[in-house]
């Protein structure tokens, strides 16, 4: 059964990037089909309860800000994870994220990384015990 | 602004910490004993800060405690004067330092500061909630003598004491406890449920009016609720003889005090006779404001025009808030002139004259006053104090000037570190993927579409570089040029581009228009003026003939007026507000960043310009661009 991401990315290259790179990889013998939502109606579209195992949120979308995605995302399926990831950090948004339930958070921009980027999502979506996922966590910086 | 705080802890042990620096200063000054010192400063920062009631307490404080009393008695009456919008238990401090000043001056001395303050009253320099308590400060000062060879004061280095005082009972209170029909003097009118007993102290005669007014004083001050019970039975339209007009005055402020606004309205329109001072009608204003009731003022400046003409300040005060209310700038500007024509010398008004007009965005008056209160501050001090004056008085307005371009810039840095990531995170992306692919097996095709990808992601970001110059760049050369033919040079220069797209362009304009401008950045203004209506045409389908007009004149000679049109999509209602913002833009990422209106409003707000949206314009977008034909260094922005 493959794992399911949802990519919410506006920039083509970015999101074809981290597709490819994605769906080359596997979590113990699984897949992983990537989805791409060019921007936040798109995304909304996409989403059902318990449809995606992750999701992957750009923050700086066309026309709406990350964090009223993300609450749009919530009403739909308030228990998906989702990562956001970014190059552009404002503080009173980051404080609405992590109000909402937010999993992680990942830099683009100037040290972007897109295998390091790959790696974190897998942590996500590994069934990893516990203590193994909160070490893995911690030495690739994403906030538990 | 100056709030450096320092923490020091006192040899009395007492920590100081958070005490702002001026009053640091200060305090150590007079630590070591050098008050004179202590009070220049003082009073160097009281002028300094006109809203400030922390220096005008200290410098009254001081001289009373260097036995200059005079000087005193008046930094007591600039204290109220800047009581205006302060809570009313700040009176007391008033009060009390009004109290020992007078105490040690002689009767010539005493009766100036009466005087003096008496004039601040009639003028409407006082808040009227305070006006009552003057009165009776006044006559309480006026009933004690000055004892010759009287108490000596007693020097103290604390000056955080202050000196406690016993007065006597007041007149009205013996008068009380004296008549025989009250056995038990106050307590017995205090205790008392109906206001019988009250009139019946009117009616018998026992109490004149005015005593009547000074017992109700004491009782607000000794038990409010009490004599809000008795006025409660006392029907107050009955209240109608002449002499009773000190009462009802004084009930009609101690209905607003207790907040009871309704049965103060209803006090005031039961009594027309009253309506005839001015206190009172500020009274009215006022208790009108606070209830909303802007009909009722509105009917009240209707029946009496001549209140606009006033010279009252208190009245102006609240003719200023009603005018806000009612959208009616017009006439609040009207009457903030009036206010600082009447008041040209008071310092306290000229401040709060001046919040108004920050208030209301009108900061050429602002300035204005600011320079007038620098003028007449500068008649009291040395030179060297100059300096300081100067830089307090240009924080003032040009600090919400700042505010404004920090926020714009804040905007836009946070722009530009989005709009570089993104193709930076391309490029690293890219590379990163196809490098491991390549590893396996290095496809000479591949390879080219990775370096395509870098070299277009560069072209991306130094195409944002290019379109930030004219934001950045600060060389400013000034020249004279004629501003139609430099629009013409701009389109021919851009020629290819638009025929490309079949775009036709017109220029009107009936004559030459002289500028004495930056031509550089003249020529990014109109550069990017074109572009946006290319890209808004570009929009629209191949066949759609598109055209751009631009319109040039000069009315009144001072000002270049463009009006650019096209005929594209135009701009829906959603999006007009944000259109100037930077990084705004409707099309799909790679292709405008956003960036033009922006840097066109940037670069005509540099040079005192603006540039504003035509709404009501359906065929297109209308934008109208106001440039002054003369640039200066300081100007500023002018609205269309």
């Amino acid at each position: 059964m493959k794992y399911q991401v949802l990519l919410v990315e506006d920039e083509p290259i970015t999101g074809n990037a981290l597709r490819q790179a994605l769906s080359s990889e596997t979590i113990e013998g699984q897949g992983i089909d990537v989805a791409v939502a060019a921007d936040g109606k798109a995304a909304l579209d996409m989403i059902a309860p318990g449809k995606f195992d992750l999701v992957v949120l750009d923050l700086k979308l066309p026309q709406i800000t990350g964090d009223e995605v993300l609450a749009a995302l919530r009403k739909i399926d308030p228990y998906v994870d989702v990562i956001v990831y970014t190059n552009y950090q404002d503080p009173p948004v980051m404080k609405k994220l992590m109000n909402l339930g937010v999993a992680g958070y990942i830099n683009k921009g100037a040290d972007a990384d897109l295998w390091a980027t790959v790696e974190k999502i897998k942590a996500r979506l590994a069934p990893v015990p516990d203590e193994e996922r909160q070490s893995l966590a911690a030495r690739s910086g994403l906030g538990e | 602004m100056n709030s450096g705080t320092s923490s020091t802890v006192e040899a009395d042990g007492k920590s100081s910490a958070r005490r702002p620096l001026a009053e640091q200063a200060i305090w150590d000054m007079r630590q070591r004993g050098r008050l004179a010192d202590a009070i220049r400063r003082s009073e160097l920062e009281a002028d300094r800060k006109p809203d400030s009631l922390v220096f005008p307490k200290l410098t009254c404080d001081m001289y009373l405690q260097v036995g200059q009393p005079e000087q005193a008695g008046r930094w007591a009456l600039e204290m109220l004067l800047r009581m205006w919008q302060t809570p009313p238990a700040l009176f007391n401090e008033f009060a009390r330092r009004f109290q020992r000043a007078a105490f040690r001056l002689d009767a010539r001395g005493k009766a100036e500061l009466i005087a003096r303050l008496n004039e601040m009253i009639d003028d409407g320099r006082v808040h009227d909630r305070f006006i009552a308590r003057c009165r009776a400060l006044v006559s309480s000062s006026e009933s004690y003598r000055t004892v010759p060879g009287g108490r000596t004061k007693e020097k103290t280095v604390s000056v955080k004491m202050p000196l406690q005082q016993q007065s006597p009972a007041p007149p009205a209170l013996a008068a009380i406890n004296a008549a025989p029909q009250y056995p038990n003097g106050i307590q017995h009118v205090v205790d008392s449920n109906t206001g019988a007993q009250f009139c019946e102290g009117l009616t018998a005669g026992i109490l004149s009016p005015v005593a009547l007014v000074n017992l109700a004083r004491e009782m607000e001050a000794t038990n409010a609720s009490a004599l809000e019970r008795c006025i409660a039975d006392i029907p107050l339209s009955s209240l109608t003889r002449e002499e009773l007009r000190p009462l009802v005055d004084f009930l009609l402020s101690f209905l607003e005090r207790r907040e009871r606004l309704e049965e103060a309205l209803r006090l005031f329109k039961d009594h027309p006779r009253l309506q005839n001072s001015s206190h009172i009608q500020a009274s009215f204003l006022r208790i009108c404001r606070k209830l909303g009731r802007f009909d009722l003022i509105q009917e009240f400046v209707t029946r009496n025009p001549a209140v606009t003409k006033t010279d009252k300040f208190n009245l102006l005060y609240e003719l200023v808030y009603f005018y806000e209310a009612q959208f009616d700038l017009e006439r609040a500007r009207e009457i903030l002139s009036r206010i600082g024509d009447l008041f040209d010398t008071q310092q306290p008004i000229l401040a709060t004259l001046r919040n108004f007009y920050l208030r209301f965005g009108m900061f050429d008056d602002a300035s204005r006053i600011d320079l007038r209160l620098a003028d007449l501050r500068e008649g009291r001090r040395p030179l060297k104090y100059q300096e300081a004056v100067a830089e307090s008085q240009a924080e003032v307005y040009s600090d919400l000037e700042h505010q404004r371009q920090l926020a714009a810039l804040s905007d836009m840095t946070n722009g530009i570190s989005h709009e570089l990531g993104q193709p930076i995170t391309n490029i690293r992306y890219t590379i990163q993927l196809y490098r491991r692919q390549l590893e396996s097996e290095l496809k000479q095709d591949v390879v080219f579409s990775v370096f395509d990808t870098v070299l277009r992601e560069t072209e991306r970001m130094g195409g944002l570089v290019k379109r930030l110059a004219p934001v950045t760049s600060t060389r400013r050369v000034l020249e004279n040029f004629d501003a139609v033919l430099r629009v013409q040079d701009r389109v021919k220069a851009e020629r290819a581009r638009l025929s490309e797209r079949g775009i036709q362009v017109a220029i009107e304009a009936p004559k030459p228009i002289m500028m004495h401008a930056d031509p550089v950045r003249f020529d990014q203004l109109i550069s990017n003026l074109l572009l946006n209506s290319f890209d808004a045409i570009s929009d629209l389908p191949r066949e759609h003939a598109g055209w751009i007009n631009i319109r040039l004149t000069s009315p009144g000679g001072r000002h270049l007026r463009m009006v650019f049109r096209d005929n594209g999509p135009g701009i829906s209602p959603e999006h007009r507000r944000k259109i100037f913002e930077p990084f705004f833009s409707t099309k799909p990422p790679g292709r405008g960043e956003g960036l033009g209106l922006f840097i066109v409003w940037n670069l005509l707000k540099m040079q005192g310009g603006s540039i504003s949206l035509d709404s009501t314009y359906t065929r297109g977008a209308r934008f109208i661009v106001l440039l002054p034909t003369e640039t200066k260094l300081t100007a500023k922005p002018i609205e269309p």
